[in-house]
């Protein structure tokens, strides 16, 4: 797994929509860091409970979040959990979690450093 | 471009979307309540009145259709603009809720300009509506008045036979005897 691509245009973007305040960027960005863990926990908890349409909210709030942050490559993840979720078997989850869990750890990475810069 | 700001409900049970949603629009002058889920958005729009209301579809409790479905049932909120909160691969789901009639939709992620664009044409809709409806009442009011005006000066069963747009009207009354004729 290579580290996070994080899209900075969608950085830019919220910055534009809140008047370039990156304070609010800061904290904005801190419950993504804060939300992310539980989404994927959820994911766990769903996908050993076979429960699919909690597994497909959990893949659809974490896509949401990580579009919005430019994190594309794990946007494309969770939609594609999000999609097994809707499709109501969970069979083909296979390695894809374990993929997103890492993939976010780069990104919360990637993010950080954006964050502390500043 | 609207003159002045509305009042705005966001409906999300995503924390960042709405956080982001709520600084962005109070960033372009609107008020901003927020919602976490479906029946929390009903009990705000019965208890307080909103310009517009943006409501993502997928949420627990209940979910943007029944939302939508709710509010476009109800003679006293079906007026209000509903946008959509919709991720761009959710496109079926726009849809469905634009036949639902929803008045527009706001893709994930968001856009300032667009943002601002589709809520200031929501509002420009809502406010002529409202326009509509404080002339009407106006209407109404005059109309009480003239029909009470009407009453003072002549008993009813003549003012009743004037509405009907009689063109003569004969008639005595114990204290008073009514001739009329209305211009050809």
């Amino acid at each position: 797994m290579t580290g996070a691509e994080i899209d900075r245009t969608a950085i830019d973007a919220i910055l534009d929509s809140v008047g370039g305040d990156v304070t609010f960027l800061a904290e904005l960005m801190d419950e993504f860091l804060a939300d992310s863990p539980e989404q994927i926990s959820d994911m766990h908890q769903a996908f050993s409970a076979g429960d699919a349409e909690s597994f497909r909210r959990a893949a659809h709030s974490l896509k949401s979040n990580s579009a919005s942050f430019g994190a594309i490559e794990l946007a494309e993840m969770c939609k594609e959990l999000e999609n097994i979720g809707k499709s109501g078997n969970l069979d083909a989850v296979g390695n894809i979690l374990t993929d997103v869990e890492s993939m976010y750890t780069n990104v919360k990475s990637a993010l950080e450093e954006i964050r502390d810069k500043g | 471009m609207s003159e002045q700001g509305g009042h705005i409900l966001v409906v999300d049970d995503n924390r960042v979307n709405r956080k982001l949603l709520r600084r962005a629009l109070e960033q372009q002058e609107h008020s901003v309540v927020s919602a976490e889920h479906g029946l929390q958005a009903l009990e705000l729009v019965r208890s307080e009145a909103f310009d517009v209301v943006l409501l993502d579809i997928m949420m627990p409790e209940l979910n943007g259709y029944d939302v939508l479905k709710t509010l476009k049932a109800d003679p006293e909120l079906r007026r209000i603009p509903v946008i959509m909160i919709s991720a761009i691969d959710e496109m079926g789901s726009v849809i469905r809720c634009t036949e639902m009639g929803a008045a527009d939709y706001l893709p994930k992620p968001f856009n300032a300009a667009l943002l601002r664009a589709r809520i200031n044409a929501s509002l420009a809709d809502k406010r002529l509506h409202d326009m509509e409806q404080a002339y009407l009442a106006q209407i109404k009011a005059e109309q009480e008045k003239s029909e009470r005006l009407l009453l003072n000066i002549l008993p009813e069963s003549i003012a009743e036979r004037l509405k009907d747009s009689e063109m003569i009207i004969v008639d005595s009354f114990p204290e008073v005897t009514v001739l009329f004729a209305r211009a050809q």
